[in-house]
């Protein structure tokens, strides 16, 4: 049953033709009913059949009962059955069927006849689907193959047998839908879709680029502005006269520090500090000679003394001190101290100096009144107690001024050293007062023990007594006798006479002692006067020379001092003069570094002047660079969001899918383009129906088959048969892949026919040449042109609106290639 | 789908065309036959030339009827359209210039 399937396409035509043959062989010989009906029916058959075929799948029920009549001509002889089935309104696809299917005839009974019959209708339905979905190729066909599992294996079986038969292509749609469309002719205008990022990126690296090297735009325009500002005031206070002297002073703070630098690089201090020593070093040449002819001068002021001293030579700076020709004195206030302490102690010591005297003189008198008295006698207390008094007050007199004695001596020994042995004057009476006092010191004493000694003497006397005249120790002076007072007598004569030897003795003794002590004594004072005489000699002669020295010294001080006298008065004057040359030279050179300074400082301001103006003008040729690059800059965007947006059109229309949208978009970016506005409008106002290239296409693959079916009809009247005959025609003619048109574009007008004009339509569009497509299209004649023209109207719509939204693309590539930053 | 809009295609024109023409045949023929088929066998009866007369009947009405059809004169809308618009464009251009 299957195979029977295969078969029916591939043997419609030839079998249409084999039947029309046969019809012809058998008209003559056609007898009866049967045949006529069957000839009858063939047309009506064979049109009813194609309408059939045409028609929608629902007549195949019919097929049971038109298959015999198909049988008809064949089996005419031999099967009876024929005569029963007179509508042979339904003609099933010829089927290989056609041998004799049932020779079993009236005697298979109706049960086998049933079974047979539902088979075949079975058969033949499937069959009759099967044909449908591969003739009609589309939606039908889909259907089947998505409901019924196993059926795309099946038509596609189908398909590898019928497509080189046929010369069917493929459907354009599958095709066309798996690859990218060939959109070759379109693709050369738009860029690829990498294309397209690679030049937007490209745009963008260079406008950020451009971005970049320019600094921010507002950070310059505020630079700007502030250097603006600050040139502004600085131009208006340098022009602004009532700001005169804070300008100058500005001036000049910039000058100066202007000026500090080029006062490095004046040499002039160097010059000035050459020029300096140079004054000095004349200076000290004029000093030298100076001291030259001070030194010539000198020999009056050498004295006596020998070679003068070198410092007294030298008038040069006399900022050393002379040496000291004498030692110094004593420093005044210390010898005043002294001279007062001395002052101040000799008073008292004057004074207990006198007390003493006068107390020990008292008591010498006191006593040698009771020496010289004889008749004193030891039990006299109060006078012996005066005595002692007095002897006490004189002993402590005495005590108190030897020790002022000692302090005073003390005194007097540093006065002495510091006046070199000058010898203060009071010393002298002090000295002799303490001799004195000593001499009554001692006498004092001296007498002191006089009552010891009168005690003694009668302690001894009574003792002598006793032990000589024992018996007359007892006895009072009155009860004497005369012997005892002889023998006292003799006694006494004795006693006298040895004490008067003891005497004489002594005094011998004594005057021998004392000539001794006196030679001594004479040689000591002797030896002292000597001593003395020398030391006075010496000191005298060390005066003498100190003296002379000190004249000496004195006179040369003299000289010295007049000498510095006239050294300082030429060093004055020497020093005026430098000062006049310096002062004279500075002022020279003050004026020169002025003049100099000042040169360099309109130097400087003209300087900074000139670079104000310069940096002004390039801040506002910056300023303007920014400006005309923003501008720039905002077209070149404009233009890119217009470009890419016409690119979206032109992307949307291919693909058939516009909105308002986009293009009300497009109104929005560049509201000025008077060019733009037109061909928004032109867009906006097409009511053409949306189609795209792919609609176009499935739409010309369906065009074409009709054309070729109806190519025979022109626009005359037409029977149906006309429409068979062109019918039958389009299943002769098998197209023939021409692309020779696409290489010689020259079409001989006067050979165009419906199919050749299919034949280079069909290539153009395999090879996206809409244009000429279109052009070839409109040259249909006829009923073709009818069946075309939709798609014409449609085709030429979508190509203006392509073309006017790649006018768009190409309007804002024009702008936009004028905004792009120029490089080099 | 049968909006007026799907009958301005004209490929589909023809199709649409052939499917009235075919239901229409189909529809007469059957009724010619049912009729043929009446009347065989109310009037004539039973014999086959009525069902015959009345299908071919049917058949030739719808034939004629589709040949008819095919034969009306076509009136096409001439793309006024794109003329408006080429008037359009020109009129602004030339405004505009």
């Amino acid at each position: 049953m299957l195979r029977a399937a295969h078969l029916p396409r591939s043997q419609s035509a030839a079998y249409n033709f084999s039947l029309v043959t046969k019809r012809w062989q058998q008209t003559p010989a056609s007898p009866g009913t049967g045949i006529t009906a069957s000839t009858k029916s063939t047309p009506g058959s064979h049109t009813t059949q194609y309408a059939t075929n045409n028609s929608s799948s629902t007549l195949k029920t019919q097929t049971a009962t038109a298959r015999p009549s198909f049988n008809a001509p064949i089996d005419r002889t031999n099967n009876p059955n024929k005569t029963t089935n007179t509508p042979p309104s339904y003609i099933p696809p010829p089927s290989a069927r056609s041998s004799p299917p049932t020779g079993s005839g009236s005697s298979g009974g109706g049960g086998g006849r049933m079974i047979k019959s539902i088979i075949y209708g079975v058969t033949l339905g499937l069959t009759a689907t099967l044909v449908y979905a591969e003739y009609e190729n589309g939606p039908f066909r889909r259907q089947l193959e998505s409901t019924i599992p196993y059926s795309s294996t099946v038509l596609g079986g189908l398909d590898q047998v019928i497509d080189p038969v046929f010369g069917r292509q493929k459907p354009f749609t599958k095709e066309i839908t798996d690859k990218i469309p060939d959109l070759a002719y379109v693709k050369d205008k738009i860029p690829g879709k990498e294309q397209i990022k690679k030049i937007g990126e490209q745009v963008k690296d260079t406008t950020n680029n451009v971005l970049e090297k320019l600094p921010d735009k507002t950070t310059i325009k505020k630079a700007g502005e502030s250097a603006k500002d600050a040139v502004s005031n600085t131009y208006h206070k340098l022009t602004d006269q009532n700001k005169a002297k804070g300008v100058v002073d500005q001036a000049t703070n910039q000058v100066k520090d202007a000026v500090n630098t080029v006062r490095e690089a004046l040499p002039d201090t160097a010059g000035l500090k050459k020029g300096l020593t140079h004054a000095k070093e004349q200076v000290q040449d004029a000093a030298h000679t100076v001291k030259e002819t001070v030194k010539d001068a000198l020999p009056l002021a050498k004295g006596k003394s020998g070679e003068p001293t070198k410092k007294i030579g030298d008038p040069m700076f006399l900022e050393e001190a002379g040496e000291m020709g004498v030692p110094p004195p004593i420093p005044e206030d210390k010898y005043k101290k002294l001279e007062e302490e001395i002052n101040h102690l000799f008073a008292p010591l004057s004074k207990q100096l006198d007390d003493a005297l006068t107390a020990a003189r008292e008591h010498v008198s006191h006593m040698k009144t009771l020496i010289e008295n004889p008749n004193i006698s030891t039990s006299d207390h109060e006078t012996w107690k005066k005595a002692e008094h007095l002897q006490e007050q004189a002993r402590t007199s005495y005590e108190k001024v030897t020790d002022t004695l000692r302090e005073w001596k003390n005194k007097l020994i540093e006065y002495t050293t510091t006046t070199s042995g000058q010898i203060h004057p009071e010393e002298k009476k002090v000295d002799e007062k303490y001799q004195e006092l000593h001499k009554q010191y001692t006498t004092s004493t001296f007498v002191k023990n006089f009552r010891t000694y009168i005690d003694d003497a009668t302690k001894s006397f009574q003792k002598e007594i006793e032990t000589m005249f024992p018996s007359l120790a007892g006895k009072n002076p009155t009860q004497l006798t005369h012997e005892d007072l002889q023998a006292l007598l003799v006694h006494a004569h004795r006693r006298i006479v040895k004490l008067q030897n003891d005497i004489a003795r002594m005094r011998v003794n004594e005057s021998d002692s004392v000539k001794a002590a006196i030679d001594v004594q004479r040689a000591d004072i002797d030896r002292l006067v000597e001593q003395r005489v020398q030391e006075r000699v010496a000191k005298t002669a060390e005066q003498l020379t100190d003296e002379l020295k000190s004249y000496e010294k004195n006179l040369r001080q003299q000289f010295d001092e007049q000498l510095k006298h006239e050294i300082v008065l030429q060093h004055q004057a020497l020093t005026q003069y430098l000062a006049d040359v310096l002062s004279r030279q500075y002022q020279e050179w003050a004026r020169e570094y002025e003049k100099q300074l000042d040169n360099e400082s309109t130097k400087i301001n003209l300087n900074l002047q000139n670079q104000l103006r310069t940096t002004l003008d390039r801040l506002h040729a910056i300023e303007q660079a920014i400006e005309a690059n923003y501008d720039s800059q905002e077209r070149g965007r404009k233009a890119q969001h217009l470009w890419i947006q016409a690119q979206n059109i032109l992307n949307k229309v291919v693909h058939g899918t516009t909105t308002e949208n986009d293009l009300d978009v497009i109104s929005k970016i560049v509201p000025n383009e008077k060019f733009v506005q037109v061909l928004f409008n032109q867009l906006k106002t097409d009511e053409s129906p949306i189609t795209n290239e792919e609609m176009l296409r499935e739409r010309f693959s369906h065009v074409k088959k009709l054309c070729r079916r109806v190519a025979l009809i022109n626009d005359g009247h037409n029977s149906l048969w006309n429409y068979f005959l062109s019918y039958f025609q389009s299943l002769l003619i098998v197209r023939q892949r021409d692309d020779s048109i696409l290489v010689d574009d020259a079409i001989d007008l006067n050979q165009l026919d419906t199919f050749t004009i299919l034949n280079y339509v069909q290539s153009y569009l395999e090879h996206n040449q809409w244009y000429n497509a279109l052009r070839l299209m409109q040259l249909l004649t006829g009923e073709p042109k009818n069946v075309a023209q939709s798609w014409i109207n449609d085709t030429r719509n979508y190509l203006a609106k392509k073309q006017t939204s790649e006018l768009l693309e190409a309007y804002s590539n024009s702008i936009g290639l004028g905004t792009l930053p120029r490089t080099a | 789908m049968t909006t007026p809009n799907r009958s301005l295609a004209s490929e589909e024109v023809y199709g649409e065309k052939w499917d009235r023409c075919m239901t229409d045949t189909m529809v007469k023929a059957a009724s010619g036959l049912a009729l043929g088929i009446v009347f065989s066998a109310v009037l004539f009866k039973r014999r086959p030339w009525p069902v015959f007369l009345g299908t071919g009947i049917g058949l030739g009405m719808g034939y004629g009827n589709c040949q008819n059809d095919f034969r009306s004169p076509y009136v096409h809308s001439q793309p006024l359209t794109l003329a408006k618009a080429h008037e359009h464009i020109l009129t602004k251009s030339s405004n505009s210039g």
